[in-house]
């Protein structure tokens, strides 16, 4: 009977999402999260780069796939919330869309499985969404956003109604943060604005946490449960491990289907979110 | 009089009880999505059998109040794994000397 070495295995699952460091710059750690990010950043430019060149009319094969993706993030989460400014966000939400969906497909590819059973352990590859930093710096991005919006679409009817640009830009600023609370009528109404308005700022602050919570928290927890269930096979060994491991693999397999719908849901769910909240402020609601 | 302060501090003093805690939080959490998603389900395929063209639109808006609700539900199950890891590290902490 050959015994294969224990390659695979780790101690705790939780080394199993992780971020590892691969090198260092000076100061600063290299880790495997990162390298994640720059490769789907890299596969995006390739992917959208080779695609969109000699676009024809009717598009086949992987440019078909894109495109249907695409225009359903276009037609089915940006236009019936933003209407006419859809075409001023769309492309952010396109990458936030793919960026979200090829880190967390990336995932699933076992790099450091096929890398280490090659040579050596490896765990230079990972998830970048199961990092809490990786998607707190989407969800600060979306928050800039929202507020950049809300203010550039003030100054926008400021400018449109007729004033110069230096009495707009000041003039944008304060009517964003004024029409962000709603109005209460007489003198309660001017004594509780600065305190609605400071509710109404947390307010965005917390929802855009949620955001990120919910994205780190659904991919860390699928992976985690993959690991601590594949864990069931060197924690017995010798014939109760050849008995666990074949159910244990087919129940890998399936709950690796649940994670890729939740990886294209959770992409889904960031992006549509993000569109509400933009139309929330760009919206004239008074 | 005097045995309920020994008994509390033998049950209390060492930390294992807030492990106890942490896990009951966490299956509260898991029980409480699970209700909600329940619930949730239930309604949308009602309606579905109601109204069969408007299928897709109900099926979609289940799938935005479902991820909605887990994603509170994380919130619960990550603070427990935080306190859960903290308690640990505390219990090894006492262990040592």
């Amino acid at each position: 009977m050959i015994m294969f070495p224990l390659v695979l295995a780790m101690e705790d699952p939780i080394e199993h999402v992780g971020p590892h460091p691969i090198t260092t710059f000076g100061p600063v750690v290299f880790t495997s999260h990162m390298l994640m990010l720059l490769i789907a950043a890299a596969l995006m430019t390739i992917l959208f780069v080779l695609a969109a060149r000699n676009y024809p009319v009717i598009p086949t094969g992987l440019r078909n796939v894109l495109d249907t993706l695409l225009e359903f993030v276009r037609s089915s989460i940006a236009r019936p919330i933003l209407g006419e400014h859809t075409d001023r966000y769309v492309p952010f939400l396109w990458t936030l869309f793919f960026f979200i969906l090829i880190n967390n497909l990336l995932g699933f590819v076992p790099f450091n499985a096929v890398f280490s059973l090659l040579g050596g352990r490896m765990q230079a590859f990972g998830t970048a969404t199961t990092n809490l930093s990786v998607t707190g710096g989407l969800a600060v991005m979306v928050f800039v956003i929202i507020h950049a919006a809300g203010i550039l679409e003030q100054t926008r009817l400021q400018l449109r109604g007729g004033r110069s640009v230096l009495g707009a830009i000041p003039c944008g600023v304060a009517l964003y943060f004024y029409r962000l609370v709603p109005p209460v009528p007489g003198v309660i109404g001017v004594i509780l604005f600065p305190i609605l308005l400071v509710l109404e700022l947390i307010g965005t602050v917390i929802r855009t946490f949620a955001l990120a919570m919910r994205l780190f928290a659904n991919m860390m927890a699928g992976h985690l449960v993959l690991a601590t269930v594949l864990l069931m096979i060197p924690t017995g060994r010798g014939l109760l491990s050849m008995g666990v491991a074949i159910p244990t693999v087919a129940g890998c397999v399936a709950l690796s289907c649940i994670e890729l719908f939740v990886a294209f849901l959770q992409a889904y769910i960031f992006v549509f979110l993000s569109c509400l909240f933009i139309g929330a402020v760009i919206k004239p609601e008074h | 009089m005097t045995t309920f302060p020994m008994l509390a501090s033998a049950l209390f003093n060492d930390g294992e009880f807030a492990l106890l805690g942490v896990s009951i939080g966490a299956a509260l959490a898991a029980w409480g999505a699970a209700n909600a998603i329940a619930h949730l389900t239930g309604a949308a395929v009602e309606s579905q059998a109601r109204q069969p063209e408007a299928g897709g639109r109900i099926f979609t808006t289940m799938l935005i109040a479902a991820a909605l609700i887990e994603g509170f539900t994380f919130f619960a199950l990550v603070i427990c794994m935080q306190v859960g890891n903290q308690v640990l590290e505390a219990l090894k902490v006492a262990s040592q000397p």
